[in-house]
């Protein structure tokens, strides 16, 4: 089997090659046969990958021990859905899975063109062609890499997945955040093929939108599940901390959120082309360097993995070639892609998207710079109290941004109409203050400050629903326009919920960071003992333990849980899991309020001989919201992604909005 | 999802079509719009230049040097703020209501060790012999050299590589 998946591998290589120089050819002289062909080529390096993936699924889920990366990462007693995780649970079968998912989107774009063969959809197969060649070559090249090794004679017994790994989030965020990679590399792709061909039209952006919206999804989720896994398995009392490899998803997600932007105003007004095509090859060129620092151990991290010389280079040389390659092309057609529309003012709607491009790319560069050459060249690092010094300000303005563009009418936005559309979410913002006051918030100026744009951002989504709403009446019932605004078009909707989404991330965020309060303190274990903890006080009742998964013995030590007015709001129990193999993990759990979690966890390992417990116990504000935000993040994109049911009267919409829009230009102008 | 991409296509293009004529119809009575390019090309400028001051500024007040134990006797990096990998040596470990003070040895083979105060809170996978990164401000006395760390963290029992099993240290020079 061993051999079965190198064959597969090897052959994976020689065929995405061969698809790449057909392609490259059909291409460049319009010859359809070759297009063909290459289309052909890449169905088969796509079917190599499958074979190779299924024998490594086979593997685990026999837990084949005779291979080596089976032997690490798996182990019999697992159930069959952690045996199944365990796929990905190292560099070769990540490498694996991400040749798989890219294989698989390269062959669905190539199926999708097969009748008309295109030279702009080959130029971008051929583009994903030559990634997966390049991929499956270092899969083939470096041992590190390749999960189709024999296990070395006299290894003992199996080690067997991470204790702190088994968790559900923890088998979905890996492969969410691959697949949040391969979703960027599809714009990258269509851009490189549009760029050499000098295709300045829509073209590119609409056959790449839906995969960069994707993406954006599958990074959002992967990020999501990373930070609340953190937040509840890893018990430091946090969902972020600002680690390299952290950082390393959040750089392209930022970048990739202004690329979505951009790419709708590609489409839908012809400008913004050079924003477009420098994000998609920033956003994709960024993955590959999160995919650099996590894996080559070049930046010091929490994370940092053994180094491995053939690795380094060869994921450098692909750093370094994608971006000259981008840079070049990109100088090459720069005058091709001038804007359609000149642009006339800065008090338009153009500028404040240029603001928020501008305003996402620094962020991105600030964290890139920070994380990734600040260490290199000056050998120096920073701590989160940095990055949140200008992570918490870009992120206010970011909301703000996103308050204020609906306002501004594009080319141009007439002073009165700006002061009128002001109005509403001046109102909200000063109507939420009494609430953020009840909640505490006064304690902190600048948390203060970005609650109310909080609260401003909300008001505006609402003017917007409400203009439009109101736009769509003559003569229905108000709910008929309402329906519309809010049901009218896909974009427009998912824009709500995203927005909606973010609102409640920031305020999360501010909420949860600003103004969280952590006490710890040491205990006897005897009961009755008493944790003060801000306005709470947990009392200790006792311990038991039970068996827990994989063999594990689970010790719980419970508190009641009582409020500042001595009533008691529920009971907590904090747990430590002792595995056979000797190690142990706690687990924090968390009560959850009305307006805050309140996060308990022992900072040491326990059992019932214990004779002292150390208990952290951590109030975050507003955590919740995250969470409910990052779903409606996701919705949202799920939302404008959703097939169409009745395409045709879809259409019939686009092209009305579209007249009307227009209508409104003029009007507004 | 790659399948409707051509009906896609159809909907925007003939919708773009539409803009298009407009613009046609626009384009003739440019010549203001320099005025708007160049506030454009300032304001971009503007931004920029404060935001990329501003994140220098805090990155070079804030920053720490990365370290390893042995590099830090010799006085250079007194009162400076540093980042230090190193080995918790189990012996020397107390714990007690005020956090906890520690040992840690130099992970590139060398035998110099550093004392560690620490008052906050730590992974649960802290403990004797756990290598650590620890981030604080240095300081030397008689005694020798101490870090008064704002951050302690373990390194990641790597989901990638061996579990914990295998000490990730950085490779001796």
């Amino acid at each position: 089997m061993l051999l079965l998946g190198r064959l597969a591998l090897s052959l994976a290589l020689v065929l995405a090659v061969a698809a790449a120089v057909f392609l490259a050819y059909g291409m460049k002289t319009s010859r359809r046969d070759f297009i063909r062909n290459g289309y052909y080529a890449t169905y088969g390096f796509a079917l190599a990958a499958v074979i190779a993936s299924i024998v490594l699924l086979h593997a685990f889920l026999g837990t084949d021990l005779g291979f080596a990366y089976v032997f690490e990462n798996s182990d019999p007693s697992l159930s069959t859905f952690y045996r199944i995780a365990g796929f990905w649970a190292g560099q070769e079968g990540s490498f694996l899975l991400w040749l798989l998912m890219l294989a698989v989107v390269a062959v669905m774009i190539a199926a999708a063109d097969l009748a008309r063969l295109r030279r702009l959809v080959a130029g971008a197969v051929m583009v994903l062609a030559v990634n997966v060649a390049l991929f499956a070559a270092l899969m083939v090249l470096d041992e590190g890499s390749n999960p189709f090794l024999a296990t070395p004679a006299g290894a003992g017994s199996p080690i067997g997945l991470n204790p702190l790994l088994l968790h559900p989030a923890m088998v979905l965020h890996p492969p969410a955040l691959f697949a949040g990679y391969v979703g960027f590399a599809v714009p990258f792709a269509f851009a490189i093929s549009a760029l050499l061909l000098g295709r300045a039209d829509r073209e590119w952006v609409v056959g790449a939108r839906r995969w960069a919206v994707g993406g954006w999804l599958m990074l959002s989720l992967g990020i999501g599940l990373g930070a609340w896994w953190a937040y509840v398995v890893l018990a430091f009392g946090g969902y972020w901390a600002w680690d390299p490899v952290e950082s390393g998803s959040l750089v392209p997600w930022l970048t990739g959120t202004a690329l979505l932007h951009s790419m709708t105003l590609y489409a839908r007004r012809g400008i913004f082309k050079r924003w477009a095509l420098g994000l998609a090859a920033a956003t994709f060129w960024l993955t590959l360097v999160a995919t650099w620092t996590t894996r080559t151990g070049v930046i010091q991290s929490v994370h940092a993995f053994g180094q491995r010389p053939l690795l380094v280079w060869f994921l450098t040389g692909v750093i370094v070639g994608v971006a000259a390659l981008s840079a070049a092309l990109i100088a090459w057609r720069w005058r091709r892609f001038e804007s359609d529309r000149e642009f006339e003012s800065l008090a338009s709607r153009e500028f404040i998207y240029h603001l928020m491009n501008l305003t996402f790319t620094m962020f991105a560069l600030a964290i890139g710079f920070s994380s990734v050459l600040v260490p290199l060249l000056f050998q120096r690092t920073v701590g989160p109290a940095t990055y949140d010094l200008f992570a918490q300000p870009l992120g206010v303005a970011t909301l703000a941004l996103i308050a204020l563009c609906p306002l501004f009418a594009w080319r141009r936005t007439d002073g009165m109409a700006l002061r009128r559309s002001l109005v509403l979410p001046l109102a909200v913002a000063a109507l939420c203050v009494p609430l953020w006051l009840f909640l505490g918030f006064q304690s902190n100026a600048w948390g203060f400050v970005g609650f109310f744009v909080c609260g401003f951002s909300l008001g505006a989504v609402l003017q917007f629903v409400l203009v439009s709403a109101r736009r769509g009446v003559g003569g229905r019932p108000w709910t008929a326009g309402l329906r519309r605004a809010l049901l009218g078009s896909r974009t427009r909707t998912a824009g709500y919920i995203a927005h909606l989404g973010m609102v409640l991330v920031v305020a999360g965020l501010l909420g949860s960071a600003v103004y969280e309060a952590e006490t710890s303190s040491i205990i006897p274990a005897t009961p009755g003992a008493v944790v003060e903890a801000g306005d709470y006080t947990l009392m200790f009742t006792g311990m038991r333990s039970e068996s827990g998964a994989q063999g594990s013995l689970r010790a719980y030590a419970a508190f009641d849980v009582f409020s500042a007015g001595g009533d008691r709001v529920g009971s907590v129990e904090p747990h430590t899991d002792i595995y056979p193999t000797g190690m142990s993990a706690v687990r924090a759990v968390i009560l959850g309020r009305p307006f805050e979690d309140v996060f308990v966890v022992t900072d040491q390992g326990f059992n019932e001989q214990s004779e002292e417990l150390a208990v952290r116990v951590v109030v975050f504000p507003l955590i919740r919201w995250v969470w409910i935000g990052s779903i409606l993040l996701c919705v949202g994109a799920a939302v404008s992604l959703w097939p169409r049911g009745q395409r045709q009267e879809q259409e019939a919409r686009d092209v009305a909005a579209a007249r009307e829009d227009g209508r409104l230009e003029r009007a507004t102008a | 999802m790659g399948l409707h991409h051509d009906d896609d296509g159809n909907g925007i293009a003939r919708r773009l079509s539409l803009h298009l004529g407009a613009n046609g119809l626009e384009r003739g009575g440019v010549g203001v719009n320099t005025k708007a390019r160049t506030r454009l090309l300032i304001a971009t400028g503007v931004i920029v230049a404060v935001f990329v001051v501003g994140v220098v500024y805090v990155v070079s007040r804030e920053g720490a040097y990365y370290r390893q134990v042995a590099e830090l006797a010799g006085g250079e990096y007194v009162g400076k703020n540093v980042k230090v990998g190193g080995r918790v040596l189990g012996d020397t470990l107390v714990r007690d209501d005020s956090g906890f003070v520690f040992d840690i040895q130099d992970l590139t083979g060398q035998a110099d060790t550093v004392k560690v105060e620490y008052d906050g809170q730590v992974p649960d996978t802290f403990g004797p012999g756990a290598d650590v990164v620890v981030l604080g401000t240095y300081s030397e006395s008689g005694a020798g050299g101490l870090i008064t760390a704002s951050q302690v963290q373990t390194k990641c029992p790597s989901k990638y590589e061996g579990a914990g099993t295998t000490p990730t240290a950085t490779p001796a020079p």
